[in-house]
């Protein structure tokens, strides 16, 4: 499937990564499992990672308590809490997986130590990829003022008591 | 017609099959489902979307169950709304997919 940019290639076997990881996420969904309590501890739900309920737990006081209507309310609260909970792990690991593109858009990798790298290399071949963005900076770069584009004056001869006159003076500012 | 018209024509035949499609999805969504527990001990309601929206239960039917019977109970029909409102769902999409696609 080469095409005429040349890198289809790189982009099938990139597509075919995320596929696979993807895969990999959902049963990993599938497998894990969140619960979530109604705010008065009565109904306990547990749902797995896409979010399908799985468990319900209610306790026999909430049945013999003076309101036992509320146990339909609190199915419903119990159930969003671990959907909740569910949701907000999912959508990391779904990040994690879907925002990183690692032929398009490599990413410096920091080296042991956590430390930023200084400088990057094209991988070997990655002429033929499709443009990326552009090498990053190190950060001493980042991090410095940029001065070659400022327009700066030199004071050195400037007479800053000389009794010349001026604009200022002819208004009348003195 | 020039080649460059039918694109334009094909184009715009496909965003209108999309936009078709994702309003009836979003019209499915909205259509919530309610499914009755067994015997009067209530109803289950679902969102379009196959979400979990409302439980009202017959407190006097309730007092009828254990409490781990009450939880089997309504976790069965709380699995069986969702999905048959997901099922639905999937059914509304692929029944508009059908309609607006090629002859």
């Amino acid at each position: 499937m080469s095409g005429a940019w040349g890198g289809d290639a790189d982009v099938v076997f990139n597509a075919d990564v995320m596929r696979h990881q993807a895969a990999e996420l959902d049963e990993e969904l599938e497998h894990v499992r969140f619960s979530g309590r109604s705010h008065d501890g009565a109904v306990t739900a547990v749902v797995s990672g896409r979010g399908q309920v799985m468990d319900l737990t209610i306790s026999a006081s909430a049945m013999r308590g003076s309101h036992p209507q509320v146990v339909g309310p609190d199915v419903v609260e119990a159930v969003a809490a671990a959907r909740r909970q569910a949701s907000t792990v999912a959508m990391v690991k779904m990040r994690a997986v879907f925002d990183k593109d690692q032929v398009w858009h490599p990413a410096p990798v920091p080296p042991p130590g956590g430390h930023a790298v200084s400088h990057w290399v094209a991988p070997a071949g990655a002429d033929h990829l499709q443009p990326g963005p552009t090498p990053p900076d190190p950060p001493s770069t980042v991090a410095r003022p940029q001065r070659a584009g400022v327009e700066e004056e030199n004071f050195e001869e400037l007479d800053f008591l000389g009794d010349d006159g001026g604009e200022d003076e002819e208004r009348g500012r003195w | 017609m020039t080649f460059e018209d039918d694109l334009y024509h094909l184009a715009r035949e496909i965003d209108a099959a999309t936009a078709s499609v994702a309003q009836t999805a979003r019209d499915a969504e909205q259509t919530p489902l309610h499914w009755r527990l067994p015997g009067e001990l209530g109803s289950v309601t679902v969102s379009g979307a196959g979400e979990l929206t409302a439980l009202t239960l017959d407190v006097a039917e309730m007092h009828q169950y254990s409490a781990g019977a009450l939880s089997r109970t309504l976790l069965q029909g709380i699995q069986h709304a969702e999905a048959q409102a997901g099922q639905r769902r999937t059914d509304t999409i692929a029944a508009a997919v059908t309609e607006t696609g090629p002859a």
